[in-house]
């Protein structure tokens, strides 16, 4: 019986999962949309991973999450590492590509760049307060434009002329979208102005004041796309590398460090028959009224948090009543 | 109000209150209504009156104002009408008048005038009948409760999370809150801090780890007060850091002179370029020289000095390799997405000082 860990990525569009052996090789990997519910999306996830994945010569001995229901997922399947997205990342790109310098990432909700040096990560930034430029502009755009999202990469590379598009602000550049759809623009240019801008955007926030250095990765879902890839190309003047698992490197990063971190317990995937719950409790003791998640396994409270002071603090006492 | 004493009242700043309190009661002769912690519902009255492209800490602040208004207040001091060129106290005193609230507004900005006599003119509005001693006396004593206050919380946070026990070290620093607001004289809070300063260093601690360190310099509002930064230093210390806040009230406004502070970060500043620049710089390159592992900048958002500041703290911090964080704080701020960004800081230390170890040890 050899070992293997699980990694969990949990985002706010897409949920990924990986397992890998101790080279690091993966054995089994999934990608699904997360749908609003992050407890189903991994139960589903488990699922597509128990068929690849061979039981009989390998048993899980440890399971990462991470993204942003990191916390939830991770009570919920009683992660032995719970660990934030920038770290994940720089640990799964680094460990496929050793010498990267630069990680440009674009997700669905958020975007980051994270420079590294040495194998570690030396400085990051990640987008504030405006998701403008993300996986979740590009889907709403390609949905007002009555094309799947998928396709828009190929079809931005059609694109001779791509037209400006004023992209510091999803709600501006969905004006300036009709705006230039009413006087004329062909849809591929629109498309391919549409990729233009979201490298641009990218490059003008969160990359704001980085030096971006060679090698340079690309990933998170929106680098599937090829026309932003071929926008990033042209704007930094040389080639990204986009890799075939790009999407899975946060997933990848976070079963690393389960591997790497002494916790080994067995997991086990009939996790997928139990019934998880959360229920939000408004705290009320003081006007603050903090938002307490409390998550229950087939109905026994196993975590709660959200509150900021003590007072809003879900007893042991209660958790050991709920148990007992 | 002849016969009657004003009701004063100000904005809530940090745990700066206890000291606008024995100023105010026990230097001017006046009763001072202690506005209330800072919640949720604060920030929503700000968000709800103040446009929405006003800094953040403008709206937190109008916010406490109504709230302490509605606590009984008469007399509301603003202090921070300076900010926006001199702007700022006048829109909140509209806010008050239209909200119907009949509250004395004193904007402090009116008698930044640079002379005295103006500040005279102030100290007979609140109270005509004003004794000087006692007024000399309570600047004094307030002074040294600023330094006191300061410096107790610099030690907790410095050591708290290394204490065996972190809930006697806040229990140390409640009592010791406690015990300044209940201050009547100087020797009250000469004794208040012997008492805390004793306390705290006798707590035992943990031993033996290498200690990673952290500075916190920014905007004057959002980095000193808790809630505003959503507890940001009490995050730190979760992880397991040494928190330090170079930004704070006796070193901004009793130990930075300008004149001392230039010639140091000449190499990046030859002038003043806001309220905190100068100490932020300053601090940021010597916390960089005094080999610390990470320098945070906080501010509100639409802070226009901060946002100046940045690329200067970046270059600093470029130059010394120390990694470097700016988090940027309004009302729609989650925690997670906050300590999504803490937790990976700190990954980011720890990697680099246990590489500096390792290289060390070779």
């Amino acid at each position: 019986m050899k070992d293997a860990f699980l990694g969990v990525d949990i985002g706010s569009i897409s949920t990924k999962g990986v397992i890998i052996d101790e080279d690091e090789n993966i054995l089994a990997k999934s990608y699904i949309w997360t749908e609003g519910d992050p407890l189903g999306a991994t139960k589903r996830l488990l699922k597509n991973l128990e068929k690849d994945f061979d039981e009989d010569s390998y048993r899980v001995l440890g399971c990462g999450t991470t993204g942003s229901a990191r916390r939830l997922v991770g009570s919920a399947l009683s992660a032995t590492v719970v660990k934030n997205e920038i770290t994940a990342h720089a640990i799964g790109t680094s460990s496929i590509h050793p010498d990267v310098r630069t990680i440009l990432e674009i997700g669905g909700q958020d975007s980051k760049i994270i420079l590294m040096e040495d194998g570690i990560a030396v400085d990051y930034a990640m987008n504030t307060l405006c998701a403008a430029g993300t996986g979740a502009f590009l889907s709403s755009q390609a949905q007002r434009l009555g094309i799947p999202v998928e396709e828009m990469g190929a079809l931005a590379l059609q694109s001779e002329n791509p037209s400006p598009i004023a992209a510091r602000c999803t709600v501006f550049a969905e004006s300036d979208l009709v705006h230039k759809l009413q006087v004329g623009h062909s849809k591929i240019d629109i498309i391919a102005g549409l990729c233009q801008a979201v490298a641009g955007n990218y490059l003008n926030n969160v990359a704001k004041g980085k030096k971006i250095r060679e090698p340079i990765v690309f990933q998170g879902g929106v680098s599937k796309n090829q026309g932003v890839v071929k926008a990033f190309n042209d704007s930094l003047h040389t080639q990204v590398i986009v890799d075939e698992n790009g999407h899975l490197m946060g997933a990848l990063g976070v079963a690393i460090l389960a591997k790497k971190t002494d916790a080994r317990r067995q997991f086990n995937f009939n996790i997928q028959d139990i019934s998880f719950k959360t229920r939000e409790v408004t705290c009320g003791k003081c006007p603050n009224n903090c938002e307490i998640i409390c998550v229950y396994r087939d109905d026994l409270l196993i975590d709660s948090w959200g509150n900021r002071c003590e007072r809003g603090e879900i007893s042991l006492k209660e958790k050991a009543s709920s148990l007992a | 109000m002849p016969n009657k004493k004003r009701r004063v009242t100000t904005m809530r700043y940090s745990y700066y209150n206890l000291v606008i309190k024995y100023l105010v009661e026990k230097g001017l002769d006046l009763e001072y209504v202690m506005p209330g912690k800072s919640t949720r519902n604060t920030e929503k009255i700000g968000d709800n009156l103040a446009p929405d492209y006003v800094c953040t800490p403008f709206k937190t602040m109008l916010g406490s104002e109504v709230e302490a208004i509605e606590r009984g207040a008469d007399t509301l001091v603003v202090p921070h009408g300076i900010c926006r060129l001199g702007y700022f106290g006048e829109p909140s005193n509209n806010y008050f008048k239209e909200m119907g609230y009949e509250v004395d507004m004193v904007n402090l900005q009116e008698y930044y005038t640079g002379r005295n006599r103006d500040w005279l003119k102030l100290l007979r509005r609140l109270n005509p009948h004003y004794s000087k001693k006692s007024l000399a006396i309570a600047a004094r004593d307030s002074y040294k409760m600023t330094t006191y206050l300061d410096e107790i919380v610099a030690d907790y946070y410095r050591d708290a999370a290394f204490y065996k026990s972190r809930r006697n070290g806040e229990e140390v620093l409640e009592e010791f809150f406690s015990n300044m607001e209940g201050a009547r004289d100087l020797d009250s809070i000469n004794e208040a801090y012997q008492k805390a300063k004793v306390a705290l260093s006798n707590l035992p601690q943990l031993g033996g780890q290498k200690r990673i360190r952290v500075d916190i310099v920014g905007e004057f509002y959002t980095a000193m007060d808790a809630f505003s930064n959503r507890n940001v230093e009490d995050k730190l210390v979760d992880l397991g850091l040494e928190v330090h806040r170079d930004m704070n009230m006796t070193n901004r406004m009793f130990r930075a002179k300008e004149e001392k502070l230039l010639p140091y970060i000449s190499e990046y500043c030859t002038y003043t370029m806001g309220p905190t620049s100068t100490l932020n710089i300053y601090s940021t390159k010597k916390r960089c020289e005094e080999g610390f592992d990470g320098i945070i900048h906080i501010k509100g958002a639409n802070c226009t000095p901060e946002i100046d500041l940045v690329p200067i703290l970046r270059t600093v911090c470029n130059d010394y390799k120390v990694p470097f964080l700016t988090l940027t704080f309004d009302s729609q701020v989650s925690d997670t997405g906050l300590n999504t960004r803490l937790e990976a800081f700190f990954d980011m230390m720890e990697a680099k000082a246990n590489r500096r170890e390792r290289v060390k040890k070779i």
